[in-house]
């Protein structure tokens, strides 16, 4: 394979990987902007989101948009149900403690997830044909187009969401500003209940079309909510183009490490860049100079 | 006393911070479309009622009744939904969006659509959106900000944040208005046009309840004044009774 493929192939790689990297810092930032909370239970919703899609539609033998459609619904009913267990019933409490509690709950899903599936690996067909598509001398999977095209379709829909309907710049406001949102009548209990639910549907939808690709297991939640949380810092922690633009680079940037360097540093490059980014630029990348939003700390 | 029927009934109320008795047994109706104001040195206690009216803070006691309905000890965000919108000594807007949006979002105790109508009936949300959007703009033009409309609402001057407040209170549609100290900081021209745009609001049939420092705007655009002192409720009536009012010239002048 000649170099030029090779870069092409790592791209691409690198492109799919960043993509999911860039569902969970997502995830990450809705419920940062709407609570403070840095929640570290998001990549278990990732891992919810495939073993619940394969057991639905491999198992039970659901058609795909089906299986999709419920197992997004019912990992969105799980990031729901945690925040009114677990977060919702304490007063005021410090962001630290709900940030351990997140990662509490994060422990919870994972042996939840060991009961019910085992520490087997479970594979998912992959969404169209398997039959790689040649683009300048690299194979790439169809999977891979069908995770960017998610992606994009997460993007727009968020961005339709907080730009143009009243919910969703409800969720702005309250993240700008929780005492003047309330003051306008938003119930911003309400929206943290809705922050949780949102994130955790969009981890269930990175799971669902990631697992074609590299299987899923009951332990993938934590690495996966690492590197979402390493390309949330890097995007700026509640910036959501920050966020897809990190998740993305990151994503790259571990896919020709692993070609180039060697794959056994694959998960260190991401931490790294945290590393890197908190030293020399803590606001992230796109900050604009403004005082770094981070907010409790 | 004036003989309209009351919007607002606060009976009895108290409340201790720790020692300090904010406020005591105050008890103040407010008439149905007029404007009340709420004078009184510092630390008389104003805030403190503002406060617990619209729900950010729990009396120790007492009630409060908007259009007869108790509303003591209701969160802040529904006591905006039964129709009592507030503004703060120090504006709180959304800083980072526009200023239409900040009136806008002020719309949505008055919005129907939940996340169920915000994912499934898009065209239903798209139109919703438009609608509030116009109405934004024409409360925008009213406090006469229309020509800010799409700056982010942190790089106005403070006295278009405090107009930018009023808008965003007057979107939700409310029966009565808190206003905490609106004229705080404007000059002399402001403070005219602010006491224009309350006159203005008074006759929307919109109930105001001013808490505010600038003597001459009050005593301007009130129909009755309630005094403050010590967190307890020492005169109340017309402009002219209370500027005639010993008790209310001592406390004053003891001021000084």
């Amino acid at each position: 394979m000649s170099i030029e493929s090779q870069i092409v192939q790592f791209l691409f790689t690198g492109i799919a990987l960043g993509s999911i990297y860039a569902m969970v810092a997502l995830g990450f930032n809705i419920i940062y902007n709407a609570t403070g909370i840095l929640n570290f239970a998001q990549g278990e919703f990732v891992m919810l989101g495939g073993l619940v899609m394969v057991w639905l539609s491999v198992t039970l033998g659901l058609p795909m948009p089906l299986a999709f459609a419920v197992t997004v619904a019912a990992v969105m009913a799980v990031g729901a149900l945690f925040e009114r267990l677990a977060i919702y019933p304490l007063k005021k409490p410090p962001v630290l403690i709900l940030i351990i509690i997140t990662l509490a709950g994060s422990i919870i899903f994972k042996g939840s997830a060991m009961l019910l599936w085992g520490k087997k690996t479970y594979s998912l067909p992959h969404f169209s044909s398997e039959q790689p598509i040649a683009v300048l001398g690299a194979t790439i999977l169809p999977q891979t187009f069908w995770i960017i095209g998610f992606l994009a379709a997460v993007v727009a829909a968020l961005a339709l969401f907080f730009n143009c309907t009243m919910l969703g710049k409800a969720m702005r406001a309250c993240s700008f500003n929780p005492t003047a949102a309330s003051l306008v009548g938003i119930n911003v209990k309400r929206i943290v209940l809705l922050s949780f639910a949102v994130s955790a549907a969009i981890g269930a939808i990175a799971g669902i079309v990631f697992t074609p690709v590299v299987l899923m297991e009951y332990d993938r939640g934590t690495m996966l909510a690492l590197k979402g949380f390493c390309a949330a810092v890097l995007g700026g922690l509640g910036n959501g183009a920050g966020a897809v633009v990190a998740g993305l680079l990151i994503g790259i940037l571990e896919s020709f490490g692993a070609g180039f360097i060697s794959s056994a540093y694959k998960d260190a490059i991401a931490l790294l860049v945290l590393l890197l980014v908190l030293v020399v630029r803590p606001g992230g990348l796109l900050s604009r100079g403004e005082a770094s939003r981070l907010k409790d700390f | 006393m004036s003989s309209q029927t009351a919007i607002v009934r606060i009976s009895g109320i108290s409340k201790n911070f720790g020692g300090l008795a904010a406020l005591q047994e105050v008890s103040i109706t407010v008439g149905r479309g007029t404007i009340t104001s709420v004078i009184g040195p510092n630390g008389a206690g104003k805030t403190t009622l503002i406060n617990v009216l619209s729900g950010f803070l729990k009396p120790d006691s007492g009630t409060i009744e908007l259009n007869g309905a108790v509303i003591t000890g209701r969160k802040a965000h529904a006591i905006t939904r039964l129709g009592m919108a507030r503004t703060f000594q120090t504006a709180q807007v959304f800083g980072q969006m526009s200023v239409l949006e900040n009136v806008m979002v002020g719309c949505h105790a008055r919005t129907r659509t939940g996340l169920a109508g915000a994912a499934l009936r898009l065209p239903g949300v798209r139109a919703e959106e438009r609608a509030v959007r116009e109405k934004a703009r024409g409360l925008l033009a009213m406090v006469g900000l229309a020509g800010q409309a799409s700056m982010t609402a942190a790089s106005i001057p403070i006295g278009s944040q405090r107009l930018l407040e009023i808008a965003r209170a007057l979107a939700s549609q409310p029966a009565v208005l808190l206003l905490d100290e609106p004229a705080a900081g404007l000059n002399t021209q402001e403070t005219r046009r602010l006491g224009e745009l309350l006159l203005d609001i008074r006759r929307q049939g919109i109930t105001i309840m001013l808490v505010e420092h600038d003597m001459e705007l009050v005593m301007d655009i009130s129909d009755e004044i309630a005094v403050l002192n010590f967190g307890r409720s020492i005169a109340r009536g017309t402009p002219a009774e209370i500027q005639a009012s010993p008790d209310v010239i001592a406390v004053y002048l003891g001021e000084d």
